[in-house]
């Protein structure tokens, strides 16, 4: 699973990082490296089976008190 | 910045449509139904009517600044630091919509199709196939939308009519109108109201893309309209069979498509669900994705979208994966706190940019 998800985010970079490379695209290639960050991040803990906090739960807790309006 | 994309009103009417019934069809019934019980297509003709006055202020937004998406504009109202906050948690909320449609996609296709796949299966290849079609472009979204439309509407229209068919129905089972009180169906219309008719929010960064903008207000009203008629008479259906059991089913629509028999010959029609759930599905997703790769684009002044399709399907799809443990906190998510969440970005942030634009104005 692991290396699969590896895989994915290798090729996808040899696919995308070549061609911005080629047009000097310094401002997306710095976005682009922050978002597949952010994936593996996301991703590489799940793959390992570490609990990552789900972003509901603080929704959750903010919003709980207006959701007994729908009682 | 490559030369800008034109759609024609046809194609984002078709294109609002497909991402108003997408989720819908198929949740709206059950989630309607377990606070209005059996009023629930009353509430759904009441969100719509909220739902044309939000696509108004939207149209407003869009019209008043035209050209632009909500994205620059917030920067320009609201200065430049409170603008991209704005921005940000607009992005924010593209993001996390689309993760939810994918993993409601998921749950539906692992509990009622194939229960022993991971669900990751169903939330990549589909991602994948949504990536693609944001990569090619929003006119090419646009394109492939209205092949699959006929399908679509088709597929409903067939399940709409032939539900009449089914042994159980009912329409007595409709009576008594309001019986819980006429307020239970008001409070329950937040619900449609937020899911999917308020989602047009997201709307706002293809607007600027539209050859004739001015049309705006026009087709959104009459893709709500269209799209309530539709979500309304299949929950009706629903209530007609089912009665007041219809709460307890997760997909009361499915449960009900699967009852149709008609003749012996007109059997197994719950794979039309399917289809209508794949390639409307399919839709929603990629305006989602297009949504938070178009506003990442403008937030951080980038040339191009393209090169940041791929990585942000693969954030998507990762927090579809975190965001529920199971679907029980799904429904409970989206019927308790989805309603009053989602009021922060498809009401009160539109409605606090055209406020402090018109007041700017006056002074």
């Amino acid at each position: 699973m692991i290396v699969l998800l590896l895989m994915i985010f290798a090729t996808v970079i040899l696919i995308e990082v070549p061609g911005m490379l080629k047009k000097n695209m310094r401002r997306e290639l710095i976005a682009f490296f922050v978002l597949i960050a952010l994936g593996m991040a996301l991703s590489i803990p799940q793959a390992l089976g570490v609990k990552i906090p789900s972003p509901t739960k603080p929704i959750e807790a903010l919003f709980r008190p207006l959701s007994k309006l729908l009682k | 910045m490559k030369e800008e994309e034109k759609l024609s009103s046809v194609q984002v009417f078709f294109l609002a449509l497909n991402f108003f019934l997408a989720s819908a069809f198929i949740l709206m019934p059950s989630a309607v139904a377990a606070t209005a019980g059996r009023d629930g297509w009353a509430a759904i003709l009441i969100a719509a009517g909220a739902g044309i006055l939000l696509s108004k202020l939207y149209a407003a937004l869009c019209i008043r600044f035209s050209g632009r998406t909500i994205i620059l504009f917030a920067q320009d109202i609201a200065g430049e630091i409170p603008g991209k906050i704005m921005g940000l948690l607009f992005a924010w909320f593209a993001l996390h919509l689309g993760a939810l449609v994918l993993r409601n996609f998921g749950d539906f296709m692992v509990i009622s199709l194939m229960p022993c796949t991971p669900l990751i299966v169903f939330n990549s290849v589909i991602m994948l196939i949504a990536a693609m079609a944001v990569y090619r472009g929003l006119e090419v979204l646009c394109r492939f939308n209205l092949m699959l439309m006929p399908v679509i509407l088709v597929s409903m229209a067939v399940i709409i009519i032939f539900c009449f068919t089914i042994p159980n129905f009912d329409a007595a089972k409709l009576l008594p109108l309001f019986e819980n009180g006429f307020s239970r169906v008001l409070k329950t219309s937040l619900i449609p109201m937020t899911f999917p008719f308020g989602e047009g929010v997201l709307f706002l960064m293809i607007f600027p893309n539209m050859s004739n903008s001015g049309d705006a207000k026009k087709i959104m009203a009459g893709a709500i309209i269209a799209s309530a008629m539709i979500i309304a008479s299949i929950t009706a259906e629903t209530v007609a069979v089912f009665g007041s059991n219809a709460k307890n089913f997760v997909y009361s629509t499915h449960s009900m498509i699967r009852c149709i028999e008609l003749a012996e010959i007109f059997e197994r029609t719950d794979t039309l669900t399917i289809v209508i759930w794949i390639l409307s599905g399919l839709i929603k997703i990629s305006v989602c994705l297009y949504a938070f790769v178009k506003g990442c684009t403008q937030l951080f002044a980038l040339k191009d979208y393209r090169p940041i399709v791929i990585p942000s399907g693969i954030i998507m799809t990762a927090l579809s994966i975190l965001v529920y443990e199971n679907v029980i906190e799904q429904t409970e998510f989206a019927s308790k706190i989805w309603p009053f969440y989602s009021l922060v970005f498809e009401l009160l942030l539109p409605l606090m940019l055209i406020t402090l634009d018109s007041v700017k104005k006056v002074f």
